[in-house]
């Protein structure tokens, strides 16, 4: 019971867990990238039409990665050269994202295509309880085991991730130390969208195993609210992502036991649970403390001395 | 390559007016540019929309409903996002307003006579919008929380609730399992003006002369644009920032209520799932394009509202997905973030 509890968490996390990673990605560079949504649905999509006319989900992968990459490129070109607002850039790029699938994905609702299948790693997988919770799955789920802890090493102990964190801290200073500001933005913010995007393809490539028009169901605002929960920080967004991964099937779990739980009251967890650590974490001094990036949300121009 | 940006000292009405013009312009090529690419007749598709959407009774018909509610939540927006409040919130309020109407209409005073519900409600609506609203306003004033992200998320949790209530109690046992409520009683429906449009397209035209004239004239519009130029200089000078914060989020939520009302009592008739085809998203737009001026707001939205049932006309007549709608809308509000970066700043390319 328990196992199978963890075991679907991780599952049910993983897509969350790719999109959070993203998104804290594009924020600690001071970007908010409020398109999640619209990104995971592109993703999913891509996804699955590429493993359909390939053949090979590893092509749907690529092609979920390319065109997350291409959109948030896009993205970070109106928002971080533009410097148009990045609130309304996003909602306009979850519209463009609910638009894109909804008008492609028609021809291939109801179609299969290749998926991910589980794969058990020798040995491990045979350990008890632990060998079935993390060496039962797909590889996208593996993939993430390296990602993170990769994420989390590039973000806080290499040069890159500092300036990275120096950009979304204190642009300014970073310009004056000789960092390129536009250039550690647009790298970070299209990383986010790939990774994002691959969330996305999770989706259609092993969790559902179908394309159905919008199949992300508010993941992507979810992963936003994540963000914020894991403190810009990969490893507690493992813990964040698992964490809601889990409340998502046990409540499946308490439903088919017939529980007299509302769906609906459920799936407002997330949304409330974000308002209340909103309100915990917003002052000043709590923010500076567990690393939030200061300029996040904040255009940068060297010409100009307000920003 | 370089962008360099020059802030415009004077933007003059014609600069804005002519920018914001070839935006739409601009959305309207790369579309017609997606369309030939997917191997459609943009042109065909153009002119059906418009015929449809502006010259036959029909669809007239519904551009005005849209127009009434879209115009409404921009109107509200507007009064927000003048002080830089940025209310996404429109989307939430705008259920709010529709279930607190429900509420009324169905559960507590369904027996009034029609006079008072034509009032009563409206007021409801309201009210269940302008507290939706007080839950940002009173996190941004007391606890300095982004208002950005509480709406957004008060927009999914309202959206969740209206579907608890429909999936589950409030649900019609008449509705064969649809989630809805029932119909209201005739006492709590709006009259009807011209065909299928009801009386409520009027309000915002009122609304849009009233917002004028307080945004101009009074001590209120005048405390909001000094607020929205520069908080602190508002503050030296005396004036409340705190309490103008919450009164003008909760009057901005309030409106986005008042529109949820009148479309459930001109419209729907009745709760449902997915009851507004994202109206508070695209009253964003409406806003951002009018360049926050209530007046220009009504001539933006009755052209947003038709483009809305064209894409619907689209759908019957070309098969074309509904979805093709959020492409516009999304192309839409890229192009006018641009004009508007365009509006306040001169770009030179350095190559």
């Amino acid at each position: 019971m328990l196992e199978a509890i963890f075991t679907a968490a991780i599952r049910a996390g993983t897509p969350l867990l790719y999109a959070t990673l993203g998104e804290i990605f594009a924020e600690r560079s001071g970007v908010l990238n409020l398109g999640l949504e619209g990104l995971m649905l592109v993703g999913a999509l891509a996804g699955f039409i590429g493993s359909y006319l390939a053949s090979s989900v590893w092509f749907g992968v690529l092609l979920a990665l390319l065109t997350g990459g291409a959109l948030a490129l896009l993205f970070a070109f109106l928002t971080v050269s533009f410097r148009v607002n990045q609130v309304v850039a996003g909602l306009a790029l979850t519209m463009l994202g609910m638009g894109i699938s909804g008008y492609y994905g028609q021809a291939f609702i109801g179609k299969t295509a290749p998926q991910f299948s589980s794969l058990y790693i020798p040995f491990l997988s045979h350990v008890p309880f632990i060998g079935k919770v993390l060496f039962s799955h797909d590889p996208l789920v593996y993939l993430t085991y390296f990602l993170v802890p990769l994420s989390w090493f590039y973000i806080f102990k290499t040069k890159l991730g500092m300036s990275l964190r120096a950009v979304g801290e204190d642009p300014r200073s970073a310009d004056a130390v000789g960092i390129n500001v536009a250039k550690v933005r647009y790298l970070h913010v299209t990383l986010g969208g790939m990774l994002t995007a691959l969330g996305g393809a999770y989706l259609s490539l092993a969790y559902t195993s179908m394309w159905i028009e919008n199949m992300s169901a508010g993941r992507g605002w979810i992963a936003v609210a994540l963000v914020i929960f894991s403190a810009w920080d990969p490893l507690r967004a493992l813990l964040a992502s698992y964490l809601f991964g889990g409340m998502a099937s046990l409540q499946l779990r308490i439903q088919a036991m017939g529980a007299e739980i509302s769906p609906h009251l459920l799936m407002m967890l997330p949304y409330v649970l974000t308002i209340v650590v909103l309100s915990f974490i917003s002052s000043e001094s709590v923010r500076k403390r567990i690393g939030a990036p200061t300029a996040l949300m904040k255009p940068y121009a060297r010409e100009e001395r307000e920003y | 390559m370089k962008l360099k940006f020059e802030p415009r000292i004077e933007s003059s009405k014609v600069l804005e007016v002519s920018i914001m013009f070839m935006s739409v312009i601009l959305a309207f090529l790369i579309f017609t540019l997606f369309m030939l690419i997917t191997g459609r007749d943009p042109f065909g598709a153009y002119k059906t929309m418009f015929f449809w959407a502006f010259a036959k009774k029909v669809g007239l018909e519904g551009s005005l409903i849209k127009f009434s509610a879209l115009s409404t939540i921009g109107l509200g927006l507007i009064l927000a996002f003048r002080m830089k409040v940025w209310n996404i919130g429109g989307e939430g309020q705008f259920y709010l307003g529709a279930m607190v109407t429900t509420l009324l209409a169905l559960f507590w005073f369904p027996h009034l006579p029609h006079i008072f519900l034509l009032f009563l409600l409206p007021l409801g609506g309201f009210i269940g919008g302008s507290l939706w609203a007080l839950i940002p306003a009173l996190m941004k004033v007391c606890l300095g929380a982004d208002e950005i992200v509480v709406t957004l998320m008060l927009n999914y949790i309202a959206m969740l609730w209206v579907d608890y209530l429909v999936y589950g109690s409030w649900r019609d046992p008449a509705s064969f399992g649809f989630p809805m409520t029932a119909i209201f009683p005739e006492s709590a429906k709006l009259p009807y003006l011209w065909g299928k449009v009801h009386i409520g397209v009027l309000v915002p035209i009122v609304l849009a002369i009233v917002l004028r004239v307080v945004l101009e004239r009074t001590k209120l519009g005048y405390e909001i644009k000094v607020i929205g130029d520069n908080p602190d200089v508002a503050f030296c000078s005396g004036m409340n920032v705190k309490r103008n914060i919450i009164l003008t989020l909760v009057l901005s939520g309030g409106i986005a209520g008042l529109s949820g009302a009148l479309y459930a009592m001109g419209v729907q008739h009745r709760l449902q799932h997915a009851f507004s085809p994202g109206y508070g998203y695209t009253a964003i737009i409406v806003a951002w394009l009018s360049r926050l001026n209530p007046i220009a707001a009504l001539f933006v939205s009755f052209f947003l509202g038709g483009i809305f049932v064209g894409c619907e006309i689209l759908q019957i007549v070309m098969k074309v997905p509904t979805s093709v709608v959020y492409i516009f809308q999304g192309i839409l509000f890229f192009c006018v973030l641009i004009g508007d970066v365009l509006i306040r700043y001169r770009i030179r390319l350095n190559l």
